[in-house]
């Protein structure tokens, strides 16, 4: 069975002045359907490459990066954020909402850019998101009103309001307390285990390290131990 | 939709959150636009006051002329002094005939604008023509005052003699000197003794007519520009013409009409003139005489010339002035020397004096050189090249209402068409039979240019035997000229048929229409009209046939749109710059978007629509502002600073209206601007990769 998410021989280069870096030096992955793996490496490793080249904002200069079955490096800008509004959902590690919306908004926003659904089918989802983050009171505030974790749980609501076949995590605790951060990594694993939703992250954390069902390590831009 | 909304709000809030930016962008979109509305609406408010200036005192809505003209029509006058040929509309009854089948054509008034000289008279012509009629009706009072009056202006002359030889040749130097003395020696008077000779006074004034009046300086040569044409007709069709003295000039009747200004700035005494300008610098303008070189300078010159007065007054009368001056002045003096020290006014005196001028002076004086009722002798160099003269009768001065300082431009004079055509050169059917006759008894012909030499000389077989009086005889040809041009004097009395004003020369006809508002529907009408006719004639709009004036409109339109121009490059510069830094601050928020899944042209809709929001507001408030001010300025006025300013405001101020296609043309603008300044930095921000969301960490 094919993997949700397949690299094939993938190289990542990039230009740094008058040299090239060469970030991922043929990196072979699967990740199947459901998984919730963690991405482990240190600063520098090309796991942050690797998970941008997955998340379709990145394309490699060698090699094939399949995600849901389409070959990124095939497609054009257009179809690329295509893939990424229907497909992928996005935790960002400094969280990245939209600081002049609301909670709610903030979440909406990937609907409103899919369209389709009503008003008030978009608020329900919103609101059922919002209250299985635990933020169901927070819904009319701005992201600056909400403390880091709060924020982090508005990004994970956003990320998976339009039901995405992969959601990825760019160390989404690296900003967090460690408490919050496993509160954080409780609450993805959970949604992973209710709706299926394949959970990639990234991350150099010990602890977070330790939830992932499978840990994909990264050395030096290549696949050190899978 | 909803998407469009969400953008709707982003853009709203962004701009919100980004406050300085946006008022900084807000301020310069606020002021461009209220500079736009503004100039706009002042801009079109010139061009309509400009128009009922112009098309309501001579250049009617269209002005019609010769299609072969060398030079173009410009009623008001161009920049120099030369005269224009604009060539000539043959048959006026034919274009009248033709125009008449055009439905928006409501009167065409024939023209025929001419610049003449007019010799101004020197006080010793007026002094000797005295005496020549104290010496025809033996009146010894009006002989002695007029021989007094004669030997003080000599006397000034010989005073002022020393100039000559400055800028005279040593002969001629000595000559005047020569003359100047046989006339101050007391035995030349003697011919206008009673007991002289009878006959020896005429002798002696025909010798001063000849030898001494020509000497006088002060016998100006005056240019002016006078409009032939059908004064009832005319009257008619310029709302803005208005007699202010004397009389119109009446169907059939000849005359002259002075316009006021020419009336007031040529033709009034140098004097009173000056001493007018010194008064409205003082009393009108808020001037002072002590801080003004220029003022100074006119009223030091003004006291030199007190002869203009006083060469001019009676002799029954100079005693009495002498009189109330010395009362008024406080001091005892000869006339002279009270004129003199009356005429040297100071900031303190001067309303008091100019007053007292006209009490006590002006009426004893000739205060207009050519006064109402009297006679202009007009002189202009026919088509032909030789000069003509014609007398005819003052009847009076008229003025354009709204444009009474409105400057040389307005200061066109009118006579009658037929006197025109005298001037022009074009000869009446009796006057070419005059012709004939006086060729008849000279034996004069036409010569052509190609059978020049075989006429003269006798070509070909034929010889004439006898050619007696040869027909080439410059002699002859001066006398013919002499007589049949010299000055042509109408009597006040003397009417033509006013048939001469439907037909005939014209230079150009003035056409008003029915509609302006169709003028250029109309204008092409009548050139197809003329065309199809066969007449050589080509229609211009006023605004061409005002020349210069008329281009002042397009100058101000075309300095109105640079500056705008300038200010919204600049602005669209600064707007840009602004757009670009804040692009670069939300890097973050645009890659976060685009990765989640932004399509690059919401991000282009998202910026657009930032600054269509702020120019929306911020153009809305200043299209606001400037209709609060041009609305102030429509109620208060805007003054005419100088002359030509009148013309343009048809009147002292201008009251600006503004309109909905002001403030219309301002926000197209400010947000075509707007729109423009975005396009870049909105491109560069749907540029931003969505991998930026990522970065900063690792």
């Amino acid at each position: 069975m094919a993997g949700i998410v397949e690299l094939h021989q993938v190289v990542k280069d990039y230009p740094l002045g008058k040299t090239v870096v060469h970030a991922v030096r043929g990196v072979d992955l699967v990740i199947e359907k459901g998984e919730f793996a963690a991405i482990a490496g240190p600063s520098g490793s090309g796991k942050t490459t690797i998970l941008n080249m997955i998340g379709c904002v990145d394309v490699p200069t060698a090699g094939r990066v399949v995600v849901d079955g389409q070959t990124t490096g095939a497609l054009s800008d257009r179809e690329l954020t295509k893939l990424r509004l229907h497909r992928i959902g996005f935790i960002f590690q400094t969280f990245n909402l939209i600081n002049v919306l609301d909670v709610a908004q903030n979440v909406e926003f990937p609907l409103l850019l899919q369209g389709g659904l009503s008003a008030t089918d978009r608020r329900k989802r919103v609101e059922d998101l919002l209250e299985k983050v635990g933020l169901k009171d927070q819904i009319t505030q701005r992201p600056n009103e909400l403390s880091g974790g709060q924020r982090q749980r508005v990004a994970i609501a956003r990320a998976l309001v339009t039901q995405p076949a992969i959601v990825l995590a760019d160390e989404p605790t690296a900003n967090l307390d460690s408490t919050t951060g496993a509160a954080i990594i409780d609450l993805m694993k959970e949604l992973n285990a209710r709706d299926k939703t394949t959970f990639i992250f990234s991350t150099h954390d010990h602890a977070v390290m330790e939830q992932a069902q499978r840990m994909i390590q990264i050395m030096d831009g290549k696949v050190a131990e899978s | 939709m909803d998407v469009l909304r969400l953008i709707g709000v982003l853009a709203w809030r962004s701009l919100l959150a980004h406050r300085i930016k946006s008022g900084f962008v807000g301020l310069l979109l606020f002021s461009g636009t209220f500079l736009v509305v503004t100039g706009s609406a002042i801009s079109r408010s010139v061009e309509r006051t400009m128009e009922t200036a112009i098309t309501g005192s001579l250049a009617g809505h269209m002005q019609i002329y010769d299609s072969e003209a060398p030079d173009p029509l410009e009623v008001f006058g161009g920049m120099g002094m030369g005269q224009a040929d604009v060539g000539e509309v043959p048959a006026f009854e034919k274009v009248a005939e033709v125009l008449s089948k055009i439905d928006n054509v409501d009167t065409v008034v024939p023209m025929g604008i001419t610049n003449v000289t007019v010799f101004g008279r020197n006080d010793i012509d007026n002094v000797l023509n005295g005496l020549r009629d104290g010496v025809r009706e033996t009146d010894r009072d009006e002989i002695e005052a007029n021989v007094a009056r004669t030997r003080s202006i000599v006397e000034g002359m010989a005073a002022e003699s020393e100039n000559l030889e400055l800028i005279a040749n040593e002969s001629v130097a000595a000559e005047a000197s020569r003359k100047l003395k046989r006339v101050q020696n007391p035995r030349f008077w003697d011919a206008f003794a009673p007991d002289a000779e009878p006959g020896d006074a005429l002798t002696a004034l025909d010798w001063l007519d000849s030898n001494i009046a020509p000497m006088a300086s002060d016998g100006e040569l005056l240019y002016i520009r006078v409009i032939g044409t059908d004064p009832a007709a005319f009257e008619r069709s310029f709302d803005k013409f208005y007699i202010v003295d004397g009389q119109t000039i009446e169907p059939g009747q000849r005359g002259f009409l002075f316009s006021k200004r020419t009336y007031e700035t040529i033709v009034k005494n140098k004097v009173a003139r000056e001493l007018d300008e010194v008064y409205e610098a003082v009393v009108e303008d808020g001037k002072t005489i002590a801080d003004d070189d220029v003022l100074s300078l006119t009223i030091e010159r003004n006291v030199k010339q007190y002869r203009r007065i006083v060469y001019q007054l009676d002799p029954a009368d100079v005693d009495a002035l002498a009189d109330e001056l010395a009362a008024f002045l406080g001091e005892e003096a000869d006339i002279e020397k009270l004129v003199q020290s009356f005429l040297a006014v100071d900031d303190s005196n001067i309303a008091e004096r100019h007053a007292w001028f006209y009490e006590h002076i002006a009426p004893k004086i000739n205060l207009y050189e050519f006064p109402v009722g009297g006679t202009i002798t007009m002189r202009s160099f026919t088509k032909s090249g030789y000069m003509r003269s014609v007398k005819v009768p003052i009847l009076g001065t008229y003025e354009l209402e709204g444009l009474e300082d409105a400057g040389v431009e307005a200061a066109s004079n009118i006579c009658d068409l037929v006197t025109f055509r005298e001037l022009y050169g074009k000869m009446t059917d009796a006057q070419m039979a005059e012709l004939d006759d006086i060729r008849g008894s000279v034996a004069a012909s036409d010569v052509s240019r190609e059978s020049a030499e075989d006429d003269l000389f006798g070509g070909g077989s034929d010889l004439v035997a006898a050619a007696p009086e040869a027909t080439f005889d410059p002699e002859v040809d001066a006398a013919e000229e002499d007589l049949v041009l010299d000055v042509r004097k109408i009597d006040p009395n003397e009417r033509y048929d006013t048939k001469q004003l439907e037909e005939g020369l014209v230079l150009s006809a003035a056409i008003l229409l029915r509609d302006p508002t169709r003028l250029t529907e109309t204008l092409a009408e009548v050139q197809e009209l003329v065309d199809r006719e066969g007449l050589q004639l080509q229609v211009i709009d006023w605004q061409t046939a005002a020349g210069m004036t008329g281009q002042f409109i397009v100058v101000m339109r075309l300095v109105l749109f640079v500056a705008l121009f300038i200010v919204f490059l600049v602005a669209l510069i600064i707007i840009n710059n602004a757009m670009v830094m804040a692009t670069t601050d939300r890097v973050a928020e645009i890659g976060t978007m685009r990765a989640i899944g932004a399509q690059r042209l919401l991000v282009v809709t998202l910026f657009v629509l930032e600054t269509v929001i702020l120019g929306l507001a911020a153009g809305g408030l200043g299209a606001a502002t400037g209709v609060g001010v041009v609305k102030f300025l429509g109620s208060a006025g805007i003054p005419a600073g100088a002359d030509i300013m009148v013309m343009l405001f048809a009147g002292s101020a201008l009251y600006p209206t503004v309109d909905i296609l002001d403030v219309g043309f301002g926000m197209v603008v400010v947000i075509g601007v707007a729109v423009l300044s975005t396009l870049y930095p909105a491109a560069l921000a749907a540029g931003v990769r969505p991998v930026v969301a990522m970065q900063g960490k690792e």
